[in-house]
């Protein structure tokens, strides 16, 4: 508390107005978080005990992103780098490190049309995964 | 943005990870929390290595941060001077706010690095009021740490779903902000009394 504030009285009222505003602020704050934190949990996205391990780790096709490179994609599917080369038809001599969405840019695709048969691509392997 | 960065760490790994942190501790608004979150999600899936994650976020916004101090240290009040500026940084004033942040280096240093728009205000001011470098790189490292610490433990926690508690860090450091200042009031009242 600055000690411009002469008056004791008005020091304490001042302390005490703030204490109540922050400690408001902090149950505020931590009930929302709580909340979020607790959605999350039941939705099954936080990391548990060991068996919930492999949950985090993995992600599905359905969570393929466009800033994702090809050799990322292929570790967390644990797919051979030739399967996608083969099945997307990629000539790229940087492949696989090479964002899908810099794919989709030289193939004069739209990112949703890359995500789409990349997606598609993935889903099949992880169905029979020697293709 | 942060889609572009994610895909150069995917690309680079720990280069990225390094230049991404240290034009963020510099002064570019950068995401890179969000960043840390996510290589150390990269981490937990295998494609990185977590201690070298949380290793390299450290060392860049500890190099960054020292960046901006040291470059302003030395320029600072020429760059002023020939701004016109300079007058209004009088040694007083300099000094005055070089003995309120050395009175209260936590609250200053410390906390303000939790706080991506504060860091590096307080990395400038640290620099130009000459504040010593050894007192500076102390706090300014554990409070590095500690962010680090914080935002690779939320993406090792929540691994591929890191994106989707990426929204639960803007609360958490309301709640250390909140949390810190509730503290320094109950503390001030407390040793006031005594």
């Amino acid at each position: 508390m600055p000690d411009t504030i002469k008056n004791p009285k008005l020091k304490k009222i001042i302390q005490w107005a703030l204490l109540v505003i922050l400690t408001g602020i902090l149950a505020v704050s931590l009930y929302i978080f709580v909340g979020k934190l607790e959605s999350l949990r039941l939705r099954g996205y936080i990391r548990g005990h060991f068996r919930h391990q492999t949950a985090v780790q993995k992600i599905t096709p359905d969570q393929i992103r466009g800033w994702m490179t090809f050799r990322y994609v292929n570790m967390v599917f644990g797919m051979p780098p030739a399967y996608l080369q083969n099945s997307l038809n990629i000539k790229d001599s940087h492949y696989p490190n090479i964002s899908l969405d810099a794919l989709a840019k030289q193939q004069k695709l739209s990112s949703v049309q890359m995500l789409a048969k990349t997606a598609a691509a993935v889903k099949s392997f992880t169905i029979k995964p020697n293709p | 943005m942060l889609a572009t960065l994610l895909s150069y760490v995917l690309l680079y790994k720990y280069p990225a990870i390094f230049v991404i942190t240290f034009f963020g501790a510099f002064a570019l608004p950068l995401p890179s929390g969000s960043v840390l979150m996510a290589a150390s999600a990269f981490a937990v899936q295998g494609y990185m290595s977590f201690p070298l994650v949380l290793l390299t976020g450290i060392a860049g916004n500890m190099a960054g941060d020292s960046s901006g101090y040291w470059l302003v240290r030395r320029y600072g009040l020429k760059v002023l001077d020939k701004m016109r500026l300079g007058g209004f940084f009088s040694k007083n004033r300099l000094d005055g706010a070089r003995n309120q942040i050395d009175k209260h280096p936590i609250l200053t240093i410390y906390f303000s690095r939790f706080m991506t728009g504060i860091a590096p205000a307080v990395n400038v001011v640290s620099g130009i009021t000459r504040l010593p470098y050894k007192r500076y790189l102390l706090f300014e490292c554990l409070g590095e740490i500690t962010e680090c610490s914080c935002f690779c433990a939320i993406g090792y926690i929540f691994g591929s779903n890191w994106e989707y508690v990426s929204q639960l860090s803007g609360g958490f450091w309301v709640i250390i902000l909140a949390g810190m200042l509730t503290t320094f009031v109950i503390g001030g009242m407390i040793f006031k009394k005594r």
